[in-house]
């Protein structure tokens, strides 16, 4: 029994077929909300590119002050710190996410050149580098972020008498590779500041002696930030000590003594801001770099003479003076 | 011989004379700056302020004086003059310069003395030998005829605000001159576009001293024309400062008005500062520090209500002011209670139309030492007066 041969389709059924198929695919296509570059029937279409080019960021408002006093110069604490701000407000129009790396220098115009790496001088006397930097996004805003970079300035930060003297430094980069570099100056005052131990100890002494063969040392400091001229001058003690005048306490200042040589040493101390004069050289100390450095010192060497005639409780005073070279 | 017999006497007790042991690690110190200062430009009859941060290096604490000499010693005040410091610290010192009308001009020069005594250590005694530390900054003036009237504007703002709400400008200004200055502020209020000028505002502030700062807040009216405000949209401020009828600064700012309630207004009492306790007759100082927590900058006023023994006595309102998106205002109202006995303060702040929080304060009045003694006079006078009549009667 000869199998039934299915019957050849005619050319015209066959083209309905595929009319009909290719408007099943076509309607589907369109009600799936499917996306294609394919070109449907009479649609044209066609897939968008767009390369967006990448840009630095761009930093405003780039301002340095002093944190603690809110000011827009700096006096200095002597031996102590100041708390300085730098703060600008960045825009990378690729997203505020695209900003990476944030960096912060503060450095005296007379050595710019100072990095992280080591340039010529990096130190707290005219360079302070890779400060703390904090970087906030501001709300509703998704192009640009707050960026504060902050340093505490030691006592030493040289002023060099001109004015906007310190340099504020941004530097923000992006994911792009991207940098921007934007600035700002203050001013740092001028700072004279001396210290010292609080007493000059001499031990027991004998009345009607001039006691050359003993002397004591007091460490004489300078915190502050110029070179300053050194004087001493000392009151007559008070009573019932009032016949040991000033000219019976004896200094010597020179630098490199050790002690008292001879009596009497030097020229008598009275009246403010004379006697003694000599330079506490803070030049030679540039190269200071811990946080918080040995002060430049000086030591000077003391002896005292007692009149007859004396006793009880003495007490004076001696003034360590310091002025602008 | 009488003499000699004397010394031999005296010579062992004085041998055992000592000069201070004292007190070994105590350290003193003491920092100025600017260690140098030049009053440049003043004038005859003048005035000049500037600041100085007086430090104390050391870490052990040292009583601090203050003073001047040289030719210009007469002329300066510092304040404060006299002040204690621990260690490690510093103080801000303000000091003044008011030249004499007599002056001639030329160069002056003085000296800046900042001195810091060691303080006594607890149970130090005499034989000491203290080390005071002294700095003396150079003091330059330089007189001259050459009068200079002007102002520097260091901070302009116009926040933005609501429909039917104040604007208010903040400027910061300071007279860089050398004479008195009367600050004045022209300002347009104009439609984004620059086109139309809304509103005209013309306003002058009191004299300012030479070298001194101030903050001064204008506030331009918002109704263009009666019962019609400024309606919301962007805008421009422009703003003209002048003196002596010369423009210092030019500037347009930009803000925003939005329609009403769009803004937080918001605003809290920090603190309430009242004396604990007063004498019947004097006045009582009630400050409020008043902090602007919204969006926009508002007017407030500080409401006291005084209670006594749980009954309202008195209500008091202060000055209403003009305080900044984020500002603090003191707000002082002041209390001259009617009798004495124990006071109780309820305080709040209105500002617009909200108000702040409640704060508490007490406050015990005292009565005065002759209001005692008169009491006391008049009972023993009451009594006296009773056992007469008394002993009268019984008669």
């Amino acid at each position: 029994m000869p199998k039934n041969k299915p019957k050849p389709q005619s050319p015209v059924t066959a083209l309905l077929i595929l009319i009909v198929l290719a408007f099943s695919i076509a309607l589907f296509l369109r009600g799936g909300e499917v996306l294609t570059a394919m070109a449907i029937a009479s649609e044209n279409s066609s897939q968008v590119t767009i390369t967006i080019n990448a840009v630095a960021p761009v930093c405003d408002g780039t301002t340095v002050y002093d944190a603690d006093e809110g000011t827009t110069n700096v006096m200095l604490v002597g031996g102590s710190t100041r708390f300085v701000k730098c703060n600008a407000t960045c825009n990378d129009h690729n997203g505020w996410g695209n900003m990476k790396n944030f960096t912060g220098n503060f450095t005296n115009f007379t050595s710019r050149s100072c990095s992280q790496s080591g340039g010529t001088i990096a130190n707290n006397v005219f360079c302070y580098v890779n400060a703390t930097c904090k970087n906030t996004s501001i709300a509703g805003n998704n192009t640009a972020q707050r960026v504060e970079c902050s340093w505490n300035l030691l006592y030493n930060a040289r002023n060099t008498s001109k004015s906007g003297d310190w340099n504020c430094t941004l530097m923000v980069g992006d994911v792009d590779g991207l940098n921007q570099i934007s600035s700002d100056t203050i001013d740092v005052a001028d700072l004279l500041a001396i210290g010292s131990e609080a007493t000059i100890a001499f031990g027991a002494k004998a009345p009607n002696a001039n006691d050359s063969t003993v002397s004591v040392s007091d460490n004489v400091f300078n915190y502050g930030n110029v070179e300053m001229d050194f004087k001493v001058n000392a009151s007559n003690f008070a009573a019932p000590c009032t016949a040991i005048t000033a000219e019976y306490l004896k200094v010597n200042t020179t630098n490199g003594a050790t002690f008292l040589t001879s009596w009497p040493l030097t020229t008598a101390l009275s009246g403010p801001h004379t006697g003694s004069k000599w330079d506490i050289n803070l030049t030679s100390n540039l190269t200071v770099t811990a946080d918080y450095p040995q002060a430049p010192n000086r030591t000077t060497f003391w002896g005292i003479g007692i009149p007859g005639g004396v006793g009880g409780s003495c007490t004076s005073y001696v003034w360590f003076a310091a002025q602008i070279s | 011989m009488r003499a000699a017999s004397k010394s031999i006497f005296i010579l062992p007790i004085f041998a055992t004379l000592a000069f201070l042991l004292a007190v070994s690690g105590a350290f003193a110190g003491m920092g100025l700056s600017p260690g140098s200062v030049t009053f440049d430009n003043m004038v005859r009859g003048g005035y000049s302020e500037r600041y100085f941060t007086v430090s104390n290096p050391t870490d052990d604490d040292v009583n601090v004086s203050v003073s001047f000499e040289g030719d210009v010693s007469s002329w300066m005040k510092v304040e404060p003059a006299n002040f204690a410091m621990s260690g490690v610290t510093y103080k801000i010192v303000k000091v003044t310069v008011k030249v004499p009308t007599t002056a001639a001009n030329g160069d002056y020069t003085g000296r800046m003395l900042a001195v810091a005594r060691p303080a006594p250590a607890p149970g130090q005694s005499g034989n000491t030998i203290s080390v005071a530390s002294l700095v003396a900054g150079d003091v330059n003036i330089q007189i001259s005829d050459l009068q200079l009237l002007r102002f520097n504007v260091e901070r302009l703002e116009v926040p933005d605000t609501e429909e039917c709400r104040p604007i208010i400008v903040t400027a910061g200004i300071r007279n860089t001159g050398n004479v008195n200055v009367t600050p004045a502020f022209h300002v347009d209020i104009m439609s984004r576009d620059g086109g139309t000028i809304l509103q005209k505002y013309d306003y002058s502030d009191k004299p300012l001293l030479p070298t001194t700062a101030t903050s001064i807040s204008l506030r331009v009216p918002y109704q263009m024309e009666q019962f019609k405000c400024i309606p919301a949209g962007l805008y421009t401020a422009s703003i003209r400062s002048l003196a002596g009828g010369s423009t210092m600064d030019a500037s347009n700012l930009n803000f925003q008005i939005y329609p009403r309630g769009a803004l937080t207004l918001g605003g809290e009492i920090l603190e309430l500062n009242a004396p604990n306790n007063i004498t019947l007759g004097e006045i009582a100082k009630i400050e409020a520090l008043f902090k602007n927590t919204g969006q926009v900058p508002v007017s407030a006023k500080l409401n006291v209500e005084a209670y006594q023994g749980g009954r309202l006595v008195d209500t008091l309102t202060s000055d209403p002011a003009d305080t900044y998106i984020g500002g603090v205002q003191p707000l002082t109202v002041y209390f001259t209670p009617k009798s004495g006995g124990k006071y109780s303060l309820v305080a709040y702040a209105a500002f617009e139309d909200k108000k702040s929080d409640v704060k508490k304060a007490d406050i015990e009045v005292f009565w005065p030492q002759s209001y005692l003694i008169a009491a006391g006079v008049g009972v023993a006078v009451a009594a006296a007066t009773g056992y007469f009549l008394l002993k009268r009667k019984k008669k």
